[in-house]
Formats: C-alpha cells, sequence, structure tokens
C-alpha cells in the first residue's frame, strides 16, 4: 500500500522511460511493473531537445530530453482509457510556476489517475524544474499546495537530490499537502564531449545522471528525507536488481521506481526485480516488506540505545569501582 | 557504450540527385551487422537520426540517405574527411532463414535491402521509384524487375502492381519489403492475399534507438520500432493498428501517415 493505493509489488516504472503512449505504459504493466507513471505532461506541446539526448557514460547514462510531450489536450485523448492498464498509472506533470501547475491539474482532472507526481527537479530544460527555483523549500510548498487546492488524488512531489536542503524542501512539500516523496532525480548534470571533435555529444550540452552511479546518492537522499517527513518516500535511482531495491527500502522507500534499468536488464525488469526481492526475503526469513522499510533507521536507532545502555553500564561500573575504592 | 563514436567520412557518392552514400571506416559495425540493422548517426550540433547499413566491403560500412529534412539535409553536403558520430548497429534485421526470397524496395528503401544478396544466394528484386533518375544500384542485386510511377525506365506501375504480377507466376518463401509506409502497407495487403511471408523496415521518430525512451513506440503492443524492429513480420504488422495510418512525431503528437 502507497498512500491508499494498492500495489501488487513495489516496483514502479519511473517517470521519463517507455511512457510516452498508453500502449507502451500497458506493455511495462504487463511486463510486472507494481505500477506505472507518465512521462511528464506540459500544458502546451513540447519538441524537446534535439538528438542525441542520451547516451551512456561509465557507471549510467546522461539524458536531456527537454520534457518532449505532446501537450496536455493531446495527453487527454492519448490517457482518456486507463482501464486497458491492469496496475496504477501515476500522472506527472511540469509546469512553469504554482499558478501554470495549478491549471495543468485542472485539465488533467478527468483523466483517471491513481495518482499525481509534481516533477520539481529536471536539472536540464530552461524554464522548469531545478532550472526555474523549482528546488528550494518555498517554491515546493508553493507548488504543492496550489496543486493540492485543485485535486483530492495522491501527490508525490519529485526531488532533485542536487541540494543540500533536500530534507528542508520534503518538509516543505509535506506541509504544502504532499502525500509521498519521490527521491531523486537525474544527478549532475554531467557534461561529455567527444575527442575527435571538440563538440559536446548531447544537444543541450549537458544532462542529468541516471543509473548506477546515482543508486549511493540516492539511497543517502531516501534516508535523509525518511528521518525528516512522515509521509512515504518512494525510493528512485539506479535501482536495477531487487537487491538495489531491498536497499533502498531499508533505507526508507515504501516503493522503488526503475527506469535506467529496463536498457540494462530488458522491459521484463520488473518481473525480475519483483520475484528477486521475494527470493531475498525467503532466503533471510523476512514475512512482510513492512519490516524491510526503514530497517536501517531502526537498527541505527537500536545501536544508538545499546550505546547508550552500554554507557550508563561502564557509568554504574565506574561509580562502583569508586566507591569500593573508597570503602577500602 | 550507447554513446556516439565519431568517424572520419572517408567517402560520398552522389546516387541520385537527392541520394547520396556516406562510407566510412567502422571494422566493429561491419563484423557485426545484419541487413536491415540500422546506425544512429550523430552530426555533430545539428541532430542524430537513424539510417540503415546499406553497404558492408571489408571493414568499410557506407549509408545511403536521401534528402527528408535538416539532418539529411546536412549529410548531403557532407565532404570526405569530416567526422560523423555513429551508434549501433541496432535493431532486429530481416529474416534471412527462408529459401527464396523476395526484396520490394521503393526510393531510397532499396538501399538496405541492397545489403540482402550478400548474406543471401536466392534474391529477386522489385525496385521501384518514382523516376529513373532516382533508380540506383540495379546492379547490386542479380535478378530485378523495375517499375516507375512515369514508365521512364522499366514498366509504368507502382511497387505492389508488379509485386502482384510477379507473384502470379512465382513463388517465394517471403517478401522483405522497404520504402515509404503507404507502398509497404500496399505490399502487405498483396502479400496477405497470396499468402505469403511478408516482413518491412518501418521507422517512427527515434531518440534514444535502443529502446529507452519510448518515443517510437507503436499501437497498441508497445512494440519499440528501434529495440522490437525495424523489421517487423507479417504476424506483427497485421496486429499494429496505427501501421499505415498514423505516426508520432518528436513530441509524441499523432499526424496521419
Amino acid at each position: 500500500m502507497l498512500c491508499g493505493i494498492e500495489l501488487k509489488n513495489p516496483t514502479i516504472l519511473a517517470s521519463g522511460v517507455l511512457g510516452t503512449t498508453l500502449s507502451s505504459l500497458r506493455r511495462v504493466a504487463e511486463n510486472g511493473a507494481g505500477a506505472v507513471t507518465l512521462k511528464s505532461i506540459t500544458l502546451k506541446p513540447k519538441h524537446g531537445h534535439n538528438n542525441p539526448i542520451l547516451i551512456e557514460v561509465e557507471g549510467g547514462f546522461l539524458n536531456a530530453v527537454g520534457y518532449s510531450n505532446p501537450g496536455v489536450e493531446a495527453a487527454k485523448k492519448e490517457f482518456k482509457d486507463l482501464r486497458t492498464i491492469n496496475v496504477p498509472v501515476i500522472g506527472s506533470i511540469v509546469a512553469g510556476d504554482a499558478k501554470e501547475f495549478g491549471i495543468l491539474m485542472e485539465k488533467i482532472s478527468d483523466i483517471n489517475f491513481a495518482a499525481i507526481e509534481l516533477a520539481l527537479s529536471c536539472p536540464h530544460t530552461p524554464g522548469f524544474g531545478v532550472m526555474a527555483g523549482h528546488s528550494t523549500p518555498k517554491a515546493a510548498k508553493e507548488i504543492t499546495k496550489e496543486v493540492r487546492k485543485k485535486t483530492k488524488l495522491p501527490l508525490f512531489v519529485k526531488l532533485s537530490p542536487n541540494t543540500p536542503e533536500l530534507g528542508k524542501i520534503a518538509k516543505a512539500a509535506e506541509k504544502g499537502g504532499a502525500d509521498a516523496i519521490t527521491a531523486v532525480n537525474t544527478m549532475g548534470p554531467g557534461m561529455v564531449i567527444d575527442i575527435n571533435t571538440g563538440h559536446h555529444v548531447l544537444d543541450f550540452r549537458c544532462g542529468g545522471m541516471s543509473g548506477p552511479a546515482l543508486k549511493p546518492i540516492a539511497v543517502r537522499c531516501v534516508y535523509d528525507i525518511y528521518k525528516s517527513v512522515k509521509i512515504p518516500v518512494i525510493g528512485v535511482g539506479g535501482i536495477s536488481t531487487g537487491n538495489d531495491a531491498i536497499e533502498m527500502m531499508m533505507a526508507g522507500a515504501t516503493a522503488v521506481g526503475v527506469g535506467t534499468a529496463v536498457h540494462y536488464r530488458g522491459i521484463d525488469v520488473f518481473k525480475k526485480i519483483s520475484l528477486e526481492i521475494e527470493d531475498f526475503m525467503r532466503e533471510l526469513g523476512y514475512e512482510s516488506l513492512d519490516e524491510i522499510i526503514g530497517l536501517s533507521h531502526k537498527k541505527e536507532e537500536h545501536a544508538k540505545l545499546e550505546e547508550r545502555r552500554r554507557g550508563r553500564f561502564k557509568r554504574l561500573l565506574k561509580r562502583r569501582k569508586r566507591k569500593t575504592k573508597k570503602k577500602k | 557504450m550507447e554513446k556516439p563514436e565519431t568517424v572520419k567520412v572517408s567517402q560520398v557518392v552522389k546516387e541520385t540527385p537527392s541520394i547520396v552514400t556516406i562510407y566510412f571506416k567502422a571494422p566493429k559495425v561491419a563484423s557485426l551487422v545484419k541487413p536491415g540493422q540500422f546506425l544512429m548517426v550523430w552530426i555533430p550540433r545539428v541532430d542524430e537520426i537513424p539510417i540503415s547499413v546499406s553497404s558492408v566491403d571489408d571493414d568499410i560500412v557506407g549509408i545511403t540517405v536521401k534528402k527528408v529534412g535538416e539532418a539529411t539535409e546536412v549529410l548531403q553536403k557532407i565532404d570526405p574527411g569530416e567526422y560523423i558520430g555513429i551508434k549501433g548497429p541496432y535493431g532486429n534485421g530481416f529474416d534471412l532463414s527462408q529459401k527464396r526470397l523476395l526484396l520490394v524496395g521503393g526510393g531510397v528503401g532499396i538501399a538496405p535491402l541492397a545489403l540482402v544478396p550478400k548474406h543471401h544466394k536466392r534474391t529477386s528484386a522489385i525496385v521501384a521509384a518514382k523516376d529513373k533518375e532516382e533508380l540506383f544500384w540495379l546492379t547490386r542485386f542479380k535478378d530485378f524487375n523495375v517499375c516507375t510511377d512515369n514508365g521512364s525506365m522499366g514498366k509504368k506501375a507502382f511497387a505492389p502492381d508488379l509485386l502482384k504480377h510477379t507473384l502470379k507466376h512465382e513463388k517465394f518463401d517471403s517478401i522483405l519489403c522497404c520504402g515509404p509506409e503507404i507502398m509497404i502497407k500496399k505490399c502487405f495487403e498483396v502479400a496477405q492475399k497470396n499468402r505469403t511471408h511478408f516482413q518491412a523496415s518501418l521507422e517512427r521518430w527515434m531518440k534514444c534507438g535502443f529502446g529507452l525512451c519510448g518515443s517510437c513506440s507503436m499501437d497498441p503492443s508497445g512494440s519499440r520500432v528501434c529495440k522490437d524492429g525495424p523489421v517487423f513480420d507479417s504476424r506483427a504488422l497485421s496486429q499494429l493498428t496505427e501501421f499505415g495510418d498514423y505516426k508520432r512525431n518528436g513530441s509524441g503528437a499523432k499526424h496521419p501517415i
């Protein structure tokens, strides 16, 4: 369960990968995803950046797609009938400011989404996300509040890892009415130059980094956010295997987003990860995911308690020693 | 690594007024590529587009390009010594396991098919073009029939008509088709009527080229042209409802074909 939404497994198709059409989302759902997220929708159609938009680098991929999407009116037609998809569909929206987010939310309210994700975190599209200053506590609260007014659906707020204020931003989104935090978007941005010609390779020059190199960053972000908010966290970033998913959940994620791993392991990566999670649980004797979610925090608390107890015990011992010395 | 590797153009040959073939040294591609597979070709600071491999000679690879947009226009004017980036080969390629193959190519669509006779001995071809000026590489096919829209060379007919005529007299185990989608659709209908196995290379707006972005996925199966295609067989084609009907542009908006 995630914000009242029933998930048959904790894997969610992350926004931006294969989420362009109804057919594509349905195919991902049929390949075992517990839920699927649309590629973000904007008010007006957007062509996005020219190619190349996605290139492989050491440890993952750099992308600068530039929010290409046919705009909200075309999206309303494309995703009119979500019933053919047998898992919850999360609608992702991006806009230039809080007001535009509100208008967009109103426009998509007749699509039968299970939840709405607000992307406040894209690092490579002028006028949106990080480049529009959405990655601050103030903006996060303002935008979430505005969208909250327009919908009763669960609201997920997707954050960027590229900020020292992550906990504060998550808290601000929670105050604004978010029901969950999706953490994280891509990191960077990074850049690749072709040394034969001296030209940068991505059309937009730089792009956000996803894949295995992002995983430890994402795990730390989820861990920090879990500490600072009470709402659930969806962990995204570099998850390719069941073990990766377990690690993310131990950091505090209730569910996990999977994107780039579709390239490494195929569209059925969702099925594979789910089975691997089950295998892990069986082997280590876990009965429910609840035992795993946030386990690392429990362990830390436990260890601290132990230390305190040991400290107290040491102090007691010292006192006793002192007393016995005095008696002598 | 799914990253463009830049190679120096070694030769540019003008095939017709609107079509050129660009040759470059790419040993890896040369050893891996199968007919029907494509490369993502990056023109620095312009764009990156999918282009089928049309020629392999030792470690020299060729791609044949018709002027259709900005990127292909720049490619028309490229000079030997300049760099282009290549990624791939990508896609499934044609299935050459059948005994007797009939190749049907329209316009620049004969380019990827021209690679087939090297890999398969028993091939015949139908080569179609608007005008005799737009015909090229006929000598690459051992046994071929030509038709043009205006009758300036060969029969005055469209490819589907010539295909219908050919299938009346000869039997083939598979038809391999490449060209404008309307032509492919009509040829497919002819093949279906004749109960002949059919496979065609389709085009959709590609971005990443290796199956991650979803921009070339087709309805209703979500088949990605770059990864699950670009070659689809009779069974797949009869299930693709958008085949011959509409396609999406770079933003994902639908347009009739």
